[in-house]
């Protein structure tokens, strides 16, 4: 996987004067709120997220579900999908299945994917991060040298490893903890990607930890644990927003990459990157220009939206 | 500086180790079934398992089976060096598997990395230059839209429209210099040089773009500037030579990004190279194939990294490890 944008880039951002977070809030929104291309992302990706949302609801009123097959929409020598025609918007599928649908369960699996990683990745990241830059010295040297090995890995090739010998029973991994779909995606990209979190959290709570709040707060007796998560953690809470932001559309990609290779969610579940590689089966996509064209697009409108916002967030913190 | 070479290369081994132990437990550890089961491919007899256990040493405790892998590794197998082990799905061994393809793999890597910095950088540092006007919104935009569309799908775009459509560009596969000339190799090599450079260049002009802002604002940009040299002189002289340093370690913090990119735009474009085989392994349940390139490509990044680190001290004398 590729690093989400920007993030090598990881200069401290000003941290906001001991006045507090909101203020330090206020200022993120307002600044975003002035970026009109980066509103412009905001309301494309709310947009999206709303039409992922109530896909079973608008695939009903299109009257075609996600698996249900239209034969007569192939056509009757060769067995030809039909294009997008008042009936289909997108056209149909080698399958005779309704694209328009699928592409809509398609963005549906995407988000669900790369939300859920993101935020278990942003967990692991946020926890480990601050023991890092909290604690210091070996913790910190162990778990700074851990997460540039992971940085440094060709992470297609593990995931692409972890997918095939995970999957080759469907008894799972790990005595059955690990099973093959969704869960398994989402495990993987949060395995790979909670570095670039911890890595961020560690530098923003190296300048935080110097700050005489924190001092206060272990003078009055608060634990590591308590001065870590009540003190600490709001301070970093926009820097984290920003680069889970960042990191959602990198999901996205890698989900419908490892998808598109044949190692992603299983058969049944419609998935973009399926989808474009259906497309590819005996060169179809040189006639059916419909099955690579409106998943294709779709995936990158949607990873394009979050990148937009993540860029005119990362601006509005002035990083 | 030898002995941050020293160190480095001590830390190498570390590194090493990890990534060993790593693919170990999913190859070894994960896996519902014994290893054997998995190794001997679909259709493996019993007899066949009982001799892959016993030739990975599967009857052994896990860590003394971790020490036959790595030993098997670094000293070699019967099949040669590296040990990479055996494909019993392709009855050959994985060392001469991996050797035949292994070259198509590098000049598709190599020749990407060419157009990329070729396309990234001179944007980047024109964006940088004229900040804030169309160009500059232009040429970001259209980094951003290479950074977000999906490699795949950007190929087969590619391919619809200047192969299928438009017929100007050559169709899939790789056709070798020796045997088809050096026209027609790069007449199909051209195309997935381009695909797989679109997205490291849509990067590369952003970092090179904030790269360059940083440092035209630094003391001796200005200085430079107040000594009356011409601002092109300035540009190259000064600015590009101290912004281009970080555009160095990026690289080579790419280069395992650069695996995943191969992997994909091989399939697409019918390359076959070490990555089209490893998904093809996987798809075939050829699992000692797709360990050793997992392997191959994780230990061939951390040895480049080790190359960048100290070019890196080279060109940048403000670093001092020690």
């Amino acid at each position: 996987m590729t690093a989400p944008v920007g993030l090598a880039a990881s200069a401290p951002a000003p941290v906001a004067e001991p006045i507090g977070s909101r203020t330090q809030w206020q200022q993120m929104v307002r600044r975003f709120r002035a970026d009109r291309f980066a509103m412009a992302g905001l309301v494309m990706v709310i947009f999206l997220a709303a039409v992922a949302v109530c896909a079973p609801l608008i695939a009903k009123l299109a009257g075609h579900g996600p698996n249900e097959l239209f034969p007569g929409q192939l056509s009757a020598g060769l067995g030809l999908p039909t294009g997008p025609s008042g009936r289909f918007y997108f056209g149909v599928d080698s399958d005779g299945r309704d694209l328009f649908v699928r592409c809509l369960y398609g963005l549906r699996t995407s988000l669900i994917i790369s939300l859920l990683a993101a935020a278990i990745a942003t967990a692991i990241g946020v926890t480990v991060g601050m023991a890092a830059g909290y604690f210091g010295g070996w913790i910190d040297t162990l778990i700074s040298r851990f997460a540039d090995i992971f940085l440094a890995l060709p992470v297609l090739l593990f995931a692409i490893s972890i997918s095939s010998v995970c999957s080759i029973s469907a008894r799972g991994c790990l005595a059955g903890t690990i099973q093959p779909g969704i869960g398994l995606v989402v495990l993987i990209l949060a395995l790979f990607t909670w570095p670039y979190i911890a890595r961020i959290v560690r530098g923003q709570t190296l300048v935080v930890r110097e700050q005489e709040f924190v001092n206060a707060a272990r003078g009055f007796g608060a634990s590591h644990l308590a001065t870590m998560f009540i003190e600490i953690l709001p301070n970093l809470t926009a820097q984290v927003i920003v680069y889970m932001t960042l990191i959602i559309p990198n999901n996205i990609l890698f989900e419908a990459a490892l998808s598109f290779l044949g190692v992603g969610v299983p058969q049944t579940t419609p998935s973009l990157g399926r989808m474009i590689a259906d497309a590819t089966n005996g060169s179809l996509f040189t006639y059916a220009w419909w099955m690579m064209l409106f998943p294709g697009v779709l995936l990158l409108l949607i990873t394009y939206s979050f990148n937009i916002v993540g860029d005119g967030l990362r601006d509005a913190i002035g990083g | 500086m030898w002995r941050y070479v020293v160190r480095r290369l001590l830390w190498l081994v570390v590194t090493l180790l990890v990534v060993t132990a790593l693919t170990f437990v999913i190859y070894f550890v994960l896996p519902p079934v014994s290893p054997a089961v998995l190794f001997a491919g679909k259709e493996a007899t019993p007899a066949l398992i009982a001799t892959v256990t016993r030739n990975l040493g599967l009857n052994h405790p896990v860590w003394i089976q971790y020490l036959l892998f790595l030993k098997r590794l670094v000293l070699g197998d019967s099949y040669g060096w590296p040990g990479l082990g055996f494909s019993y799905v392709n009855h050959s061994s994985v060392l001469s598997l991996i050797a035949g393809r292994i070259l198509i793999t590098l000049t598709l890597a190599v020749g990407a990395a060419i157009v990329w910095l070729a396309i990234g950088i001179p944007i980047g540092v024109i964006s940088a230059v004229r900040r804030g006007s169309i160009w500059d919104r232009i040429a970001l935009g259209i980094a951003l839209f290479f950074v977000s569309a999906p490699v795949f799908w950007l190929g087969l775009v590619f391919l619809w429209l200047f192969w299928y459509k438009l017929g100007i560009a050559a169709g899939t596969g790789y056709y070798p210099p020796g045997q088809y000339g050096i026209l027609t190799w790069l007449n199909h090599m051209l195309m997935p040089w381009i695909v797989l450079a679109l997205l490291y260049a849509g990067w590369y002009a952003r970092m090179t773009r904030g790269s360059v802002l940083d440092t035209l604002n630094q003391d001796f940009v200005r200085t430079a500037r107040g000594k009356g040299l011409a601002e092109s002189r300035v540009l190259v002289r000064h600015v590009l030579r101290a912004s281009l340093t970080p555009t160095l370690t990026m690289f080579g913090m790419d280069l395992a990004a650069l695996v995943s990119g191969t992997v994909i735009v091989e399939v697409v474009f019918n390359l076959n190279g070490v990555g089209q085989w490893a998904v093809q392994a996987v798809l075939a349940d050829d699992i000692p194939s797709v360990l050793a390139v997992t392997l191959v490509a994780a230990l061939a990044v951390m040895l480049a990294n080790l190359v960048v680190d100290i070019l890196y001290v080279y060109v940048n004398p403000r670093i001092r490890y020690d």
